[in-house]
């Protein structure tokens, strides 16, 4: 596993050497945990959620609730299903041939998985941003003016708005804004990252998705884009997935560990990181396995 | 082991490429080879210049020729008729028919063409005609022997005094002969082909034009007669069997007081050529014009190159549209009516030119000057016709009312003139390109958008490899079954085309309405994309209840008859065979090339990208055209460039399915005729090194040109592209 120095201003919640261990069930402190009723702060609440690859199940019965305003982080190994859930929440999963959903997924009350829902209002709702960076072969403006042109701005004045605030909401602004007609792929890895961070903020969601937005980024671009998930938690819900252990502790607020698809543990990320219920949690967050 | 397999496959992979370079250059040489003899300059040299022996050295009107082999040159003059044989300088004894030096000679006019037949006038106001010429034979030992013979006929008493000029042209109905006597008298004369004696002639009077007569030309049609006058006149005569002579109308061709020194015709007797005294030379023929009363109107269509003096002499080649004038300081031109060129100037000397011959095959000219001295020229000149000019402009060709562009190669006639004009066949090729274009673009197009984007990819599998297959059908096949499956197919359901034009896209439009009317939570039940499956059976059902009511179709929009409401209403006359027929089965046969290329283009662009198109909130047809058709646009332009490339030279579909008429007309129901198809149409009928032969193999070179450029072009666009829009 790999540990990087932390260069972030404020103080993340400190790993503990040694967890405790748990001392109530396992699925006992689940149940408690994920039943947290229809409350002012939940924005995600995920139910029961079952998920297939055709005859493959990825996610067992999982259940847990995204918080308002707050940045919630799922680690695990490779092929733990954490993609996969945060993939339900946009229902990104659509476009897998075969992939199925049982179980209910509801933003603010409402299950994103009914005939009723148009799959494009979710994802102008839920934003997405990738693993890899994936900026359009179009200019810097148009990638971040791609989203509110799609769904129908026309006028020039509040684009150009648009796209000043976005940039600068992924505090890109600085960086390029003398050369917005310029072609995106000429950006850097990192820059390219916080332009596709730029892109989701455009069409003004209200939930961000991170699927492990640092992986390809060096430690300097990776400081960055922290620095930004932790300014972006005051306007946005922001979900993170993430192999790095270092990063979940520094930048969010709640945390679940997911093993085989199944959601292990979930809480604040403070109590997961220094007293973890469940030994399975304990044992891959002190590098045990993973 | 491993180095030694990198090396041989190293060298195989040079090898092949250079050859491939090395063969496409090969052809390009080739080509080039055959092509570039048409554009060498026409030249000329001075092969022999004689004096003539004493007894012709008389003054007056004379006549020379020469022999197909150049070996014996005639000579008239009025004190002799005599052979020269060139080799040796040397006259050919031959006996002089008593009719002939026992008379006076004051005029003298050839037959015209080929003829050997010359017709002199006296000062007894007699006629005499006469034929002169050389005929070869072969000896036993299959040696070349030249036989000069004189054969002359009955003098034929016409006038009292005096026969200053003189006109003649025979053909099988007889002799027709114009003469000026020398009180100015203006006489037509008609001789039947059988009074051999001269006995009955028909001799009719014609009223005498402003000023003296300087010059007299007939045409072999015996129709008619042309007049020109000391005041720079011609005066148009027609000459009708069953009515007496007419004049018809004059014509000023020269500025006033300017005479008219010589006219004639250029070989096949339409086009008239007028030389002034001021040099100048033109040429003028009869076309339709409305504002005369005849409906014809003498026009001028050419003007050469000056002359420094009179013209004098006049002569035109016997096989094609070329002709030579000689002027009074010795200066012989070279002129080719048809491409509005003077090709050679000649300098025989300081005597004026007297008159002036081609060889017959017009790789030679004679010419005799007022002092005796005869002159033989070799003239290499193989392609007058044919210039940039002639081959990419509107070219005026005799009997045509305007400049046009025209192909047509061949005719029954001798006299015909080769018309060469490559523009008819560039815009067919192009009007045929741009056909299947129009519909292989869309449809190949959408096609791969369907699979590539769409389609679920099992699907996907099975109809990718059905499409390209399609691209495996001999052209031939597909030329056959449009010609004659399609095309009558088509003429026959016409009505029920011009149905399903109007009620498809309709019921497209309509079905979607409707199905956007259903509610939301049914419509989600289906894939996207899996919508437009509905549409199949919807848009054949349409099909079949057009083609069902074909004739009701034609009975109530078309009046019953869709050609006579076309015709009549939109002035299209449709053909069986046109770019309709063409557009579909040459379209069908390039969409396999297009789609193959664009699908892979399309499903090539990154799924990470789509996704992030996706995860904003666009809908996959959003998606698909803000983004995707972006992304791929470097392999659908390449793809596009490579149908095009196809459909231009493209042969058997066109050469089958078009009629291959040569028009310029962009309507779609006609036909048209491409550089390719009339490259496979005409080269078995061209004789080898002439100017059609070379002219197909120039038309060769500009597909390979225009290939070549359009696949270049295509490939530095491409690239330009590919770096702007590469995947990421």
């Amino acid at each position: 596993m790999e540990v990087r120095p932390c260069s972030l201003s404020s103080t993340p919640p400190t790993v503990s050497s040694r967890p405790v261990m748990p001392s109530v069930p396992q699925s006992r402190v689940l149940r408690e945990q994920s039943h947290i009723g229809p409350s002012v702060d939940a924005k995600i609440q995920v139910r029961n959620l079952d998920f297939y690859y055709g005859e493959r199940q990825a996610l067992f019965h999982v259940m847990l609730t995204v918080r308002t305003n707050s940045v919630t982080a799922f680690i695990g190994p490779s092929g733990c299903g954490k993609s996969t859930l945060l993939r339900c929440l946009n229902r990104m999963n659509d476009l897998v041939e075969g992939a199925r959903a049982v179980g209910r997924v509801e933003l603010d009350g409402t299950d994103i998985y009914d005939l009723a829902i148009d799959v494009t209002d979710l994802r102008k709702r839920v934003g997405m941003v990738f693993q890899k960076s994936n900026p359009f072969p179009k200019s810097i403006y148009d990638n971040v003016a791609y989203g509110p042109r799609l769904h129908g701005t026309k006028d020039t004045r509040r684009l150009d708005e648009l796209v000043h605030h976005s940039l600068e909401g992924a505090g890109l602004w600085d960086e390029v804004k003398d050369r917005l007609t310029q072609s995106a792929l000429g950006l850097s890895g990192g820059q390219q990252q916080r332009l596709c961070i730029a892109r989701a903020l455009a069409v003004q969601p209200e939930v961000i998705l991170m699927d492990e937005p640092c992986s390809a980024l060096d430690p300097i671009a990776t400081g960055k884009i922290e620095e930004l998930i932790f300014k972006l938690k005051h306007t946005y819900t922001v979900v993170i997935v993430t192999h790095n252990m270092q990063q979940a502790a520094r930048v969010s607020n709640q945390c679940g560990f997911f093993l085989m698809g199944e959601l292990v543990e979930f809480g604040d990320t403070k109590t997961i990181f220094t007293t973890p219920h469940d030994k399975r949690t304990e044992d891959y967050i002190t590098g045990r396995f993973g | 082991m491993r180095p030694m397999i990198d090396r041989l496959a190293r060298a195989v992979i040079t090898v092949g490429g250079l050859a491939t370079i090395v063969s496409i250059l090969g052809i390009f040489f080739f080509l080039f080879r055959d092509v570039t003899p048409l554009f060498t300059a026409p030249s000329a040299k001075l092969t022999q210049r004689l004096s003539v022996p004493a007894a012709l050295a008389a003054e007056g009107p004379a006549q020379v020729a020469v022999d197909e082999h150049r070996e014996i040159a005639q000579v008239l003059t009025s004190g002799a008729i005599q052979f020269i044989d060139l080799a040796s300088a040397q006259p050919v004894p031959i006996e002089m028919p008593s009719g002939f030096t026992a008379r006076s000679i004051t005029a003298m006019a050839h037959g015209g063409g080929r003829t050997s037949r010359y017709a002199v006038g006296t000062a007894d106001g007699e006629v005499l005609i006469l034929k002169v010429g050389t005929l070869t034979d072969f000896s036993d030992q299959g040696e070349r022997r030249k036989r000069p013979h004189i054969h002359a006929g009955y003098p034929i008493p016409l006038t009292k005094s005096p026969i200053v000029r003189l006109a003649f042209r025979a053909n099988d109905q007889g002799s027709l002969l114009a003469l000026v006597s020398e009180g100015g008298r203006l006489l037509v004369v008609r001789l039947a082909a059988d009074d051999v004696e001269g006995d009955n002639p028909l001799i009719t009077e014609l009223p005498q034009p402003n000023g003296a007569v300087t010059a007299l030309a007939l045409d072999a049609s015996f129709e008619n007669l042309y007049v020109g006058t000391t005041e720079g006149q011609v005066v148009h005569v027609g000459l009708y069997e069953t009515e007496p002579p007419e004049v018809r109308s004059s014509y000023t061709v020269a500025a006033p007081s300017t005479a008219v020194t010589r006219l004639g015709f250029l070989s096949g007797d339409r086009s008239l050529v007028v030389m002034t005294a001021d040099g100048a030379v033109s040429t003028w023929g009869l076309v339709r014009r409305t504002d005369t009363p005849s409906g014809w109107r003498l026009t001028h269509m050419h003007t050469f190159r000056s002359h420094p003096a009179p013209v004098t002499a006049f002569a035109p080649s016997q096989r094609v549209k070329g002709f030579v004038t000689g002027d009074a300081k010795g200066n012989l031109f070279l002129h080719h009516a048809t491409s509005s060129q003077t090709l050679l100037r000649l300098t025989s000397g300081e005597f004026p030119v007297r008159t002036v011959a081609f060889a017959p095959k017009g790789d030679g000219l004679i010419s005799l000057d007022e002092a005796g001295h005869l002159a033989l020229y070799q003239v290499d000149n193989a392609y007058p016709e044919v210039t940039f000019a002639t081959l990419f402009g509107k070219v005026w060709y005799e009997g045509y009312d305007e400049p046009a562009y025209v192909w047509q190669s061949s005719s029954g006639s001798d006299d015909f003139e080769p018309k060469l004009g490559l523009m008819p066949l560039a815009f067919g090729t192009l009007k045929g390109t741009m056909y299947a274009l129009l519909l292989a673009v869309p449809v190949a197009i959408l096609a791969a958008m369907c699979t590539s984007q769409f389609m679920h990819p099992d699907l996907r599998a099975k109809i990718k490899p059905i499409i390209e297959v399609m691209a495996a059908l001999p052209t031939v096949v597909l030329g056959f079954l449009a010609g004659l499956w399609l095309a009558p197919l088509l003429e026959r359901y016409l009505p029920a085309m011009a149905g399903m034009a109007l009620t498809l896209p309709l019921l497209v439009i309509a079905s979607s309405l409707v199905w956007y009317l259903l509610p939301p939570t049914f419509r989600r039940r289906l894939r996207p994309g899996q919508e437009a499956l509905l549409l199949i059976p919807l848009l054949a059902m349409g099909m079949g209840i057009c083609l069902w009511a074909n004739s009701f179709l034609e009975a109530w929009w078309f009046g019953g008859d869709i050609h006579a409401w076309l015709s009549n209403r939109l002035g299209i006359q449709y053909d069986q065979r046109n770019a309709l027929v063409v557009g579909l089965v040459m379209g069908f046969a390039i969409v396999p090339v297009i789609y193959s290329i664009a699908e892979e283009a399309l499903a090539n662009v990154p799924k990470t990208q789509i996704a992030g198109s996706l995860a904003l909130g666009a809908t996959r047809w959003q998606t698909v055209l803000h983004l995707v058709l972006l992304s791929a646009s470097p392999g659908i332009f390449s793809a596009v460039m490579i149908g095009f490339g196809r459909a231009i030279g493209e042969t058997m579909i066109v050469l089958m399915a078009t009629g291959n008429t040569p028009l310029m007309d962009w309507n779609w129901a006609n036909g048209f005729r491409t550089l390719s198809a009339n490259i496979a149409v005409e080269i078995p009928e061209a004789p080898h090194g002439e100017s059609l032969y070379r002219v197909l193999f120039l038309a060769a070179l500009l597909l390979f040109f225009v290939t070549f450029v359009i696949n270049s072009l295509a490939e530095i666009v491409r690239q330009r592209l590919r770096e702007k829009y590469s995947h990421g």
